[in-house]
């Protein structure tokens, strides 16, 4: 009845993997673009505004990815809407991410020094160009050591998916320890897996740095 | 800040108000709807073995997968399976993912209070597995040492329950997990299914059952308040077992046949 551990499963593991790559493709671009709302907000003149990313954030961060996912995919059922689970993880893992990303990016631009976009304003620059051409280049350089470390740490979550029913890696490799009883070579593997998707991104993000060092 | 918990609490409690009212609501005819979508859903953990669990073609297989294959047949309609992990099975029913569990779903009285059960389908025994050279023959003998267990099953609870104090219990995600912590001597025994200690036996001889706790009937989960549902399983649970074909599923999975299932 039990099988042995052998390229069959790995090919098993193999499609995992690619759902693994989809929900945190998902998740760093639908965090990306709302994180990036949410740091204008927050750093915006409109009290309103940032008082609402600030409870956002306060309300997100504090919550874990676990139970978002949780009422994203079961909660939804209940108010009456039957959401497909990969409708939830998306959302979920968008709302979680957006809180972190807009918290770091709005950190990075803070600590640009104040004199920056003073002399930004005495050259004649408007509020935007400002931000674009001055602080956004110096933000982007303090803000990407955490923002990869956020990256890297959101695929490793993408294996909680595996509560609302998708077969991920983590997933596939607890299917295929229980059918082997090999747990160790097993999950061996699934940790090659992930660290083949983290590696290249931590590599991306050293590179990153050093050309932005240089300018 | 007082006020904004205050105001964060009221939310919650509204919130959690206004779900269990409408999940009373959404209470519909599951039987009525398999028949006319022609399609039962079925939630399996695909990581119990021998209930559910992959064949070699990485398809379903298993005691469940059989059980579910022959309610199919029965209804006259497609199955479908759904993999869940064992916390998520009793939020995947009673929220509408799938029309009924059959998830080595043990029957307790505190579950009963969220889902119906059927009829059993098999009754396991619950047993200490330790080392043969162990001298571990009874709960006392537990106490100062390390106790394996898989986490949200019945022999979790079983074993919080009737442990005596001074005994470490330590939880594990799955049975592979749990076995493994055996083989490699994290824990000095575990708490396991029959099934789980002829998985065991298979492997090695080096590991014994050292007595058993209670027996646990397992039983199809389905939504609280349909009852036609149920009464169409219960009906097709006697036929199977008249048919011979439960005891067939029993044996070829579990490799032994309850003499008799429990009908409540």
């Amino acid at each position: 009845m039990f099988q042995q551990f052998s390229l069959h499963h790995v090919q098993f593991m193999l499609v995992g993997l690619s759902w693994t790559i989809l929900l945190a493709a998902v998740g760093l671009i639908g965090g990306s673009l709302a994180g990036a709302v949410l740091t204008l907000m927050r750093i915006s003149r409109y009290r309103l505004a940032s008082a609402f990313a600030r409870a956002y954030i306060f309300v997100i961060q504090g919550t874990p990815l676990l139970v978002l996912l949780f009422i994203a995919y079961f909660g939804a059922t209940y108010i009456g809407f039957d959401v497909r689970p990969i409708v939830a993880i998306s959302v979920a893992f968008s709302f979680y991410a957006a809180a972190f990303l807009g918290e770091i990016w709005r950190g990075a631009i803070q600590s640009v020094p104040v004199g920056q976009s003073e002399g930004a304003h005495a050259l004649g620059l408007s509020g935007p160009d400002t931000m674009v051409h001055i602080i956004a280049p110096q933000a982007i350089r303090i803000a990407t050591p955490a923002t990869v470390g956020f990256f890297v740490q959101l695929i490793k979550n993408t294996s909680l998916a595996s509560v609302v029913g998708i077969i991920e890696l983590t997933r596939t490799a607890q299917i295929v320890s229980n059918a082997t009883f090999k747990p160790l070579e097993v999950y061996l593997t699934a940790a090659a897996f992930y660290f083949l998707i983290c590696f290249p991104i931590t590599l991306v993000s050293r590179h990153l740095e050093r050309r932005l060092a240089q300018s | 800040m007082i006020k904004f918990v205050k105001a964060i609490a009221a939310t919650t409690i509204a919130l959690a108000a206004l779900t269990t009212a409408s999940l009373a609501q959404s209470t519909t005819n599951t039987l009525d709807k398999i028949i006319q979508s022609g399609k039962l859903v079925v939630g399996i953990s695909l990581s119990t073995p021998p209930y559910g669990m992959t064949d070699s073609q990485m398809q379903p297989a298993g005691f469940d997968v059989a059980v579910a294959k022959l309610l199919a047949r029965d209804l006259g309609v497609e199955l479908e399976i759904v993999d869940q992990v064992s916390q998520a099975r009793i939020p995947n029913l009673t929220s509408g993912k799938v029309d009924i569990l059959v998830s080595s779903f043990g029957v307790t009285a505190e579950r009963a209070k969220t889902v119906m059960y059927t009829n059993s389908i098999y009754v396991d025994e619950q047993m200490v597995l330790a080392p043969a050279s162990s001298d571990i023959a009874s709960l006392e003998d537990l106490v100062g040492k390390r106790v394996g267990v898989t986490r949200s099953t019945t022999n979790d609870t079983l074993i919080t329950e009737k442990a005596l104090e001074g005994t470490n219990i330590q939880r594990f995600e799955d049975d592979a997990a749990t076995n493994q912590a055996l083989f490699t001597g994290q824990v000095d025994a575990i708490v396991s299914g029959v099934a789980a200690a002829n998985a065991i036996s298979q492997q090695t001889d080096k590991f014994a059952r050292k007595f058993a706790v209670r027996q646990s009937p397992m039983g199809i989960g389905v939504r609280r308040g349909d009852f036609d549902l149920r009464q169409w399983l219960n009906t097709d649970i006697m036929l199977l077992w008249n048919a011979g074909e439960l005891q067939a599923a029993q044996k070829e999975w579990l490799g032994l046949v309850n003499e008799k299932l429990p009908v409540f």
